[in-house]
């Protein structure tokens, strides 16, 4: 039960976290809200999926996913793709490991600045690997929504 | 003479046609869209103007186009588009005003206002870029670990933060500096954080501070690039979002050299 509340906490601060990231990126009004969603939804997957999984799988597995709902609110939302897919991405960027490699470079430690380093890369690789994966979804998959949404 | 007339206003619309076309371009590229898009974009536009015959060739910063007329007359246009940052409600109004040409709702010189205003259109507010900032850097101070007091003091950091970008930008400082800077502001701030108010988690302020300036755009562009085959496209970008990586680790590693190390 309290990490429901935990999580629901923290969905909302992603939500607010990533709003404001939109903010900075000059992304227009109306779709302030559904980016700071798709950034919510993608630190939520994040969240569950490395309870049991490795840091690389889970961040796999939240591009997938937060890909998928960028693409969706697209097609849904007659906006370009990238402003979903930056807001959705943006939790998920290794930003942390990049301090860690830097800090440990500093501190001469270089086992652990080599470590950081490389685990930063391979995060990087999975958020690429995930992102090529979904695009290569047929675009007439997503514009199912949009008959959806108009019927 | 007659015939002459028409030949010259033929080549003369063409060229508005190609002037707004690359416009539209340029514009989408600097702010972040990928190659595919500007180059098939271009292609529309130019086409609901009935000019089918229009070649594009686009790289990350530049643009070279070649317009063909009806009465086999041409013009080319080269675009130098330097890698600026990205503005993504840009990138949403040409989107927009490219599927209102498609739809025939506009003629050349109401497009070619059209496009102006948006390369001139307003950029949001510093008060709220400096709430965003506060608010985007510690609710991600936050979800990485940090408590509620790492909260608060990460807010002063991500404003100072966007504070400086703001006036290194109209400064024109170059981007190397701009991010090293950042980064060692953020870093500072952390450490003067930590050092004043005990208890305080600093990995957690500088890592909230510092994702404000994590090269998202140019990283996701680039991968788009290189899935669609515009290879060297996609090498730019890669270098660029490296590169701000390095400038950051740099003004991390510079403050800690000063004063920890």
């Amino acid at each position: 039960m309290d990490f429901i509340i935990t999580l629901a906490i923290e969905f909302i601060i992603a939500v607010v976290a990533t709003l404001a990231f939109a903010i900075l990126y000059n992304v227009p009004r109306e779709q302030w809200i559904f980016g700071g969603l798709t950034g919510a939804i993608s630190w939520l997957v994040y969240r569950l999926a490395s309870i049991k999984l490795s840091l690389v799988i889970a961040t796999f597995l939240a591009t997938l996913v937060v890909v998928f709902i960028a693409r969706t609110f697209a097609v849904t939302r007659k906006t370009p793709v990238i402003i979903f897919l930056v807001c959705g991405i943006f939790p998920l960027v290794p930003g942390v490991g990049i301090y860690y490699t830097a800090y440990y470079f500093i501190m001469s430690d270089f086992a652990l600045a080599g470590a950081k380093g490389t685990e930063t890369l391979k995060l990087a690789l999975a958020i690429a690997l995930g992102i090529i994966c979904i695009l290569s979804l047929p675009q007439k998959l997503f514009l199912l929504f949009e008959r959806k949404n108009k019927q | 003479m007659n015939s002459l007339t028409t030949s010259q206003s033929n080549s003369d619309y063409g060229r508005k046609i190609l002037d707004l076309v690359s416009m539209m371009g340029a514009t989408l590229l600097a702010n972040g869209a990928e190659i595919a898009r500007v180059q098939t974009t271009m292609e529309l536009v130019a086409k609901a103007y009935d000019k089918e015959q229009i070649e594009v060739y686009s790289l990350s910063n530049g643009i070279f186009a070649t317009l063909r007329n009806d009465d086999k007359t041409s013009c080319t246009q080269i675009k130098n588009v330097p890698l600026a940052s990205a503005n993504l409600g840009r990138v949403a109004m040409i989107n927009q005003l490219s599927r209102e040409i498609c739809e025939h709702k506009y003629d050349i010189d109401e497009a070619l206002k059209k496009i102006r205003a948006i390369q001139n259109s307003p950029t949001i507010p510093l008060w709220l870029t400096l709430i965003a900032g506060a608010l985007g850097s510690s609710g991600y101070c936050y979800l990485y670990g940090g408590d509620i007091f790492d909260f608060l003091a990460t807010m002063p950091i991500g404003m100072l933060l966007c504070l400086c970008r703001h006036f290194m930008q109209s400064a024109r400082f170059s981007k190397v500096m701009q991010n090293i800077i950042g980064s060692a502001i953020v870093t500072l701030g952390g450490l003067i954080m930590a050092t004043i108010f005990i208890g305080l988690d600093m990995d957690m302020i500088v890592t909230g501070g510092l994702i404000i300036l994590v090269p998202g755009v140019p990283f996701t562009t680039s991968i788009r690039d290189f899935f669609n085959g515009d290879y060297l496209s996609g090498t730019i970008r890669l270098i660029d979002a490296l590169l701000v990586a390095f400038c950051m680790a740099t003004g991390v590693g510079f403050i800690y050299q000063l004063f920890v190390h």
